[in-house]
């Protein structure tokens, strides 16, 4: 259980009896970047509410660092949808407020070094008003970052950017995972991006947690695969196993057999199934991009 | 709950918000007497000589004088409002800027939170009333002089301390009931309409009740659960030494207030 950062155990918000989050499994191992993908409305960024506390579950519960009791929330930081600023403090004196929040010693050294992390020591007497949205997003995560968090949860922490800004969190996110080990839990419904950095993915449809994989799975599962739609597609599947020892099969929902193993020649799997009288209706070759697989999960456009 | 009140004391002398209301206060109590004498002074010069000594009479009445400013009792409606915009900019700043969810994802108590809101906006209406009350009184005895102080030095510091320490009962239990309404509206408009029309209204609500009540049960006078009203019909507490039941309730109603914050923004959802 310690090796995870998060795990929740059939978490559940319902609103006036209609779930929000439903039944909600999810494990963050320590030091993943979890991307967390979802149409809008399909219940991310209440599950993050859940787990930073700002709204209790109906049911389930959720654990980080292994506590469901005693969590130290301390060393969670967060920058929910729209960062939370003080609008009439400088970046420096709003991270001074968090510092004397939290008790953290060595003010300035710490916060100098945050400033220079997310690029904003230079902004000087400039009020947080004035930001330009890049700026105020990274503002947002420095005041995450404030307490040396070992946990960092970021909800849509891209949103409205322009490409530049979008690599600047992003850059910032990889230097805080690679060089501090920070664990991130990361929400967007913007898939390149969260492609681009996430180790690992949950996907969530209407409230419920369709499926969490690893990149390496879905890297798997995205690469080029035949489909074969057959008569018995359950009997073609063993047979293919047995036969041909191939481990990356599976049926889709309608019917048609995929085969993700690497086989130069089709025809070897064709004459396989046809061999154990199965009648073949159908063989192709297709590959399935990132984004398709995560609509096609998140069910469909 | 150290660390949150520094963190809160921090906020407020960075946002300037009770350094802008300091300045408009004594502004306004310096404009308060001025206004006055002047006005009188100009009404009496333009009437006979009976109405003029009449105007007269009633500017002394007034007892506009540096010491007479330091034995008024109750709310006052110019100062009022400023306790109240403060103490809903402190509560209500956190829900509009989103800070409210930064607090709470990093575990600070609930209860502590209101504690330390509470704590300042109370501070702050405290700071507003004694700059309010020293404006007064100085610029009261520039225009009118200190005037007759009627007993003994020991005597009027004594009852000025009294007056002074319900005075300020008062205004903290109108930062505490504003800051009551913040955490439960959130929304900075309603935290000050809601406040100010109850600190205005309620007196006149609670008289009218009351004589409707007396009707029926002559012994009961519901003037004493509210600590304005209440201070409207003990003008003679210092005589009377009835002052500390007139304390009593001021920091009941103040505890009581501040405990229902804490249960409903136990409860409360954080966008």
């Amino acid at each position: 259980m310690d090796e995870y950062a998060i795990t929740t155990q059939n978490l559940t918000k319902k609103y006036k009896s209609i779930p929000v989050v439903d039944n909600v499994s999810m494990n963050v191992k320590k030091g993943e970047i979890y991307g967390f993908i979802g149409k809008n409305g399909a219940g991310k960024t209440t599950t993050i509410r859940l787990l930073l506390g700002l709204t209790p579950q109906t049911s389930g519960k959720y654990m980080i660092f292994g506590s469901d009791t005693n969590i130290n929330k301390s060393k969670i930081g967060s920058l929910i949808e729209s960062p939370a600023l003080y609008e009439t403090l400088t970046a420096e004196e709003n991270l001074i407020a968090y510092c004397k929040l939290l008790n953290v010693k060595d003010e300035k050294k710490t916060i100098k070094e945050i400033l220079e992390l997310v690029k904003l020591n230079n902004t000087g007497k400039k009020k947080a008003r004035n930001f330009s949205l890049g700026m105020r997003q990274r503002l947002g995560i420095a005041i995450a970052l404030i307490g040396n968090p070992e946990l960092l949860i970021l909800d849509e922490p891209i949103n409205g950017l322009d490409p530049a800004g979008i690599k600047e969190v992003r850059d910032l996110i990889l230097t805080l995972n690679h060089n501090k080990g920070i664990t991130v839990l990361i929400s967007s419904h913007i898939l390149g991006e969260l492609q681009k950095i996430a180790t690992c993915y949950g996907i969530i449809n209407n409230g419920k947690l369709v499926e969490e994989i690893t990149s390496d799975e879905l890297e798997q599962k995205c690469k080029s695969h035949i489909i074969i739609s057959c008569s018995d597609a359950v009997k073609a599947m063993e047979t293919l196993k047995n036969k041909l020892n191939l481990q990356h099969i599976d049926i889709a929902p309608n019917g048609i057999l995929r085969v993700y193993d690497d086989i130069e020649d089709t025809a070897i799997v064709t004459r396989a199934i046809f061999e154990d009288n199965i009648d073949i209706r159908l063989v192709n070759i297709v590959r399935q991009d990132y984004e398709q697989y995560f609509i096609q999960r998140m069910g469909g456009i | 709950m150290i660390n949150i009140l520094k963190s809160e004391f921090y906020k407020l002398k960075k946002t300037k918000h009770l350094l802008i209301s300091i300045i408009l206060v004594a502004v306004i109590a310096v404009l308060q007497i001025v206004l006055i004498e002047v006005l009188f002074n100009m009404l009496a010069s333009m009437m006979d000589e009976r109405r003029s000594q009449m105007f007269l009479a009633i500017k002394d009445a007034l007892n506009l004088t540096g010491s007479g400013c330091l034995f008024e009792i109750g709310e006052n409606d110019a100062f009022t409002p400023f306790v109240i915009i403060i103490s809903a900019l402190v509560v209500t700043n956190e829900f509009s800027c989103g800070s409210m969810k930064n607090i709470l994802a990093r575990g600070i108590s609930r209860n502590y939170i209101v504690i330390s809101k509470t704590i300042i906006s109370a501070f702050s209406a405290v700071v507003l009333f004694i700059v309010y009350q020293v404006m007064l009184s100085i610029t009261a005895t520039f225009v009118s002089g200190w005037g007759d102080m009627g007993k003994s030095l020991g005597q009027f510091i004594t009852d000025c301390l009294l007056v002074e320490v319900l005075n300020i009962i008062l205004v903290v239990l109108l930062s505490v009931f504003a800051s009551f309404i913040s955490f439960t509206t959130k929304r900075v408009s309603l935290s000050i309409a809601i406040p100010l029309a109850l600190a205005l209204l309620l007196p006149n609500v609670i008289q009218i009740l009351n004589s409707m009540v007396q009707m029926a049960l002559s012994w009961l006078d519901i003037r004493y659960i509210w600590l304005p009203t209440f201070l409207l019909t003990s003008c003679n507490i210092i005589h009377t030494n009835t002052a500390w039941i007139v304390g009593i309730t001021g920091v009941a109603e103040i505890i009581l207030f501040t405990l229902i914050s804490m249960l409903i923004f136990r409860k409360s959802e954080i966008k």
